[in-house]
């Protein structure tokens, strides 16, 4: 699994300009080594248009407020940075500087000591060891990385980075010394070993400052930073009651549900999709995130009573049957008004094939009569025929939010119905193929072995709130 | 130390002025003097004939000190001055009169007089260590070592010897220089073109050069220096120029420095690199203060006596100059022919330039001046440096001051440091 990383959003004059300022202060700290003779400035720095690739290999931990992964970092990208200083070309001044450097690397704290010793022991030079600076433009670029990299995150201890192997593949460095080619070299040599030597760590140590900041001053605020802007530019923030301003309140309970299923399992991945509904601002539900909802009604029958293979097996099975028995009961009185009890066939417990067919079969019947229910034989689903927001096929699947966002809420909100009028009233050839073929994979993952089983089928839902 | 070593200097006859580490040595008294940063407490005395001790005390953020010995194998009773006596013109270092040396520099004795030196530094234990032996008549060595102290295991201590030798003679003077630090090899030489013992004229046309070499680090350095010195004919006001040029590097120094009285001193700097084009102007100046009470006098009769005195003009190379010196009219008809024949082939035109400038050194020597003030600034790194040294009582106080007037990243002006340095001697 990779990301496709929204590298264009980087790219801003803020981020840009808060890096150079972190990189300018980061590289001139402590005494700076005496062949240069003034501060390192960054004069340009651009990210390029190029995103990097990152490759999921492995995801350890996973929590909503801590990460650890490990990834796949590639990077062939077009950024580059220029970086301005002054190098000072006067062998005989950088020997008198090294002389006391190293003096005063030996004295314990007092300076005085030391430049009178060196004042001593150096030879008076007259001109020779005059100022004489270079002004030095180095511009990086054609940055070629590729690494394995390992990211631990924790909201409280910020990220952590680790290249597990030597990113840099080759980089182009062009300088004022150019033209002469030895101290071309020589450069070329030292920045790609100084490089390597950035990524294991001074970049890391960078990030973790940088991560720090937010996660210790406010991660709300980050992520707004992250997303406002295109919030703003694509879409309305729409809350839940826009969808239907009339009947605010209508969305079933189930939904409801699903809701907060969704928004908590989005919770861990959010670093700011378009889609993001994460805890710190949760009342904010974006249009495309509610129309996200109503495409994984499809996918996501959460509240759906499912009998596996466990049920028989521990017994559980008499309570279920007589939820669903309800539950059927129950719509079928309402659908008709005629007060007829609807036909049952009574099932002896204990015989486990026949009785999965039996259900079913019961279940198919009351599908004919009542039409809106669950064509599934052994699922029920909670809802109601007026529900506009359980819909068979709707337009919107996760991967087509783009173009649903541009429909406004209304014009979906027919849509939904159009479709539940549609599949509600009559059930045509292909339902009733879809069915079988659902009571096929039943039958197998029945007769299959426990094992294989997915483990979400056991795990029963609460009880669907069929009181509306 | 650096007083006493002069001492030395000028009681072994040795003329360290006749060197190419000197060459640029007015220049650097006025406008790279240093600046006490801190407040220093200097005393030292001489213990016996032959041995002298400092002990000082230093205080910025934490108590330090240094405590020195010295020892020197001839007297320098007629050198050496305790600060109660110190003419202050003899310590201080501005102006430097250019006296070309002369055959007669000859030693006192046959000894080989022997310099030993040995200071430590506490609480951080350095040494350093120097010996100045007079080898011949035309040579000296000169050694200085200093030591780290290895207080732990992880560090080595740090060791550094530096070795000159010094040779010189009145037309030339040869150094010879190794630092075991990076291997440092230097070689200095030294021409006195102008120098004619024969001449009467005072000016000195001196031409330099120096060359090094770090084998280690394989770093060069080279430079080549001009100076002239004369007396203006008109006052015998010295005045001094030099042109320093570094190949390597393309940088051009160039400096002329004019006694404008007894007590004032100017100089300009102007440096300018060929390579980067930069360039920087530097000026600063210097001002003695009489005593109150011994205003200098300038009657030419009254100064005859004065130049009998212990601080008499050194250059003797010329027999009865000093006899030149009276006032020529003064003297009766018969003297006056008498001295006329003996220098006929002297113009006694140039007698009156060379008086004139003797004269003025004489003044110089024998001024009482109690302080002075050193100021330079430089228009490219926009510094002011200020320094005034004075006699307070038997004291030598030193105090100074370095600002940065227009710094970028501050407002208003950045103060580098100041201090304050007291020195008794006995």
């Amino acid at each position: 699994m990779s990301f496709k990383i929204n590298w264009n959003a980087i790219e801003k004059q803020s981020l840009s300009s808060y890096t150079t300022e972190l990189l300018n202060e980061a590289l001139n700290v402590g005494k700076r080594p005496n062949i240069l003779s003034s501060d390192i400035k960054i004069v340009d720095l651009n990210f390029g248009n190029i995103a990097p690739d990152f490759e999921i290999l492995e995801i350890g931990d996973l929590g909503p407020d801590r990460f650890r992964g490990i990834f796949k970092f590639k990077y062939y990208g077009d950024a580059y940075i220029t970086v301005n200083t002054k190098v000072s070309a006067s062998p005989l001044k950088i020997y008198n500087d090294n002389i006391l450097d190293e003096l005063n690397e030996k004295k314990n704290s007092d300076f005085a000591n030391s430049e009178e010793v060196a004042d001593f022991i150096t030879p008076n030079f007259n001109v020779s060891d005059c100022d004489f600076d270079i002004p030095l433009n180095l511009t990086l670029s054609k940055f070629k990385l590729s690494s394995i990299i390992i990211i631990v995150f924790s909201k409280t201890k910020g990220l952590t980075l680790v290249f597990k192997n030597d990113p840099l593949e080759s980089i182009e460095v062009s300088s004022t010394f150019d033209r002469i080619k030895p101290i071309a070299q020589f450069l070329q040599k030292k920045i790609e070993t100084q490089i390597s030597e950035l990524f294991k760590e001074f970049l890391p140590s960078l990030l973790y400052k940088f991560s720090l900041k937010y996660t210790t001053q406010s991660f709300d605020q980050f992520h707004k930073d992250l997303l406002n802007e295109e919030q703003d530019l694509e879409d309305k923030r729409v809350l839940l009651k826009d969808l239907d301003p009339e009947q605010p309140l209508r969305i079933s309970p189930g939904s409801l549900m699903r809701l907060t299923r969704l928004s908590s399992s989005r919770q861990t991945l959010a670093l700011g999709g378009k889609l993001s509904c994460d805890r710190m601002n949760d009342y904010i539900v974006t249009k495309t995130f509610a129309n996200a909802i109503l495409a994984s009604t499809n996918t996501f029958n959460l509240n759906k009573i499912q009998l596996s293979n466990a049920d028989f097996q521990y017994g559980s099975i008499g309570t279920k049957l007589s939820i669903i028995k309800n539950f059927q009961t129950r719509s079928f009185l309402k659908n008709s008004y005629d007060g007829s009890k609807p036909k049952r066939r009574t099932i002896k417990i204990g015989m486990k094939s026949r009785n999965k067919k039996n259900v079913a079969s019961s279940t198919d019947e009351d599908s004919t009569s009542q039409s809106n229910v669950s064509t599934a034989s052994t699922v029920v689903d909670q809802q109601l025929t007026s529900t506009p927001i359980i819909s068979k096929s709707a337009p919107t699947s996760p991967l087509l939010f783009n173009k649903s966002t541009k429909k406004s809420s209304s014009e979906i909100y027919k849509d939904q119905m159009m479709y539940s009028t549609k599949n509600g009233y009559h059930i045509d050839k292909s339902e009733q193929l879809k069915i079988k073929n659902r009571r096929l994979k039943l039958d197998k993952l029945i007769t299959g072995s426990p094992h294989h089983l997915p483990t979400t089928n056991l795990v029963v839902e609460a009880p669907p709130p069929y009181t509306l | 130390m650096d007083y006493t070593q002069r001492c030395f200097y000028t009681a072994s006859n040795w003329n360290d002025e006749n060197s190419y580490e000197s060459i640029l040595a007015t220049s650097k008294n006025l406008l790279n003097f240093k600046i006490p940063d801190r407040f220093k407490l200097n005393i030292s005395s001489k213990n016996t004939e032959y041995s002298y001790s400092s002990v000082t005390l230093s205080q910025l953020n934490k108590l330090s000190g240094s405590l020195a010995y010295m020892y020197c194998s001839a007297d320098l009773k007629d050198e050496y001055q305790s600060s109660k006596n110190l003419q202050l013109q003899s310590v201080l270092q501005g102006y430097r009169l250019i006296q070309p040396s002369s055959s007669s520099s000859l030693l006192k004795t046959n000894q080989r007089p022997i310099l030993l030196y040995g200071k430590m530094y506490f609480p951080s234990q350095f040494l350093e260590a120097m010996i100045i032996k007079r080898i011949s008549l035309n040579s000296q060595l000169i050694l200085k070592f200093i030591n780290t102290p290895k207080l732990n295991k992880l560090q080595n201590s740090t060791s550094i010897m530096t070795l000159y030798y010094q040779k010189q003679n009145e037309k030339s003077s040869q150094d010879f220089i190794f630092c075991t630090n990076e291997a440092l090899f230097g070689f200095r030489n030294l021409y006195n073109i102008g120098n004619n013992s024969n001449s009467d004229d005072s000016s000195l046309l001196s031409i330099g050069f120096e060359l090094w070499y770090a084998s280690k680090s394989m770093s060069p350095g080279i430079s080549t220096a001009l100076r002239y010195s004369t007396h203006l004919s008109s006052s015998g006001k010295p005045l001094t120029m030099t042109l320093a040029i570094n190949p390597l590097l393309g940088s051009i120094e160039s400096t002329y420095a004019i006694k404008t009285d007894l007590s004032s001193t100017f100089i300009s700097k102007y440096d300018f690199n060929i390579y980067s084009y930069e360039s920087d102007l530097t000026l600063g100046f210097d001002i003695w203060r009489y005593a109150s009470d011994s205003k200098p006098n300038h009657n030419h009769n009254q100064r005859e006596k004065v130049t009998g005195g212990k601080h008499q003009f050194v250059n003797t190379s010329i027999p009865l100059k000093n006899k030149n010196s009276r006032n020529f009219n003064n003297l009766d008809e018969l003297e006056q022919e008498e001295i006329v024949n003996s220098f006929m082939q002297v113009k006694p035109n140039k007698l009156i330039i060379e008086n004139n400038s003797k004269n003025f050194i004489n003044d110089l020597n024998s001024a009482n001046f109690t302080s002075s003030l050193k100021c330079f600034t430089s228009l490219k790194k926009n510094e002011l440096g200020l320094l005034w040294e004075g006699k307070f009582k038997d004291w030598l106080l030193t105090t100074g001051l370095k600002i940065n007037y227009k710094d970028n990243n501050s407002i208003g002006p950045k103060l580098y440091g100041y201090g304050l340095e007291l020195q008794y001697s006995s």
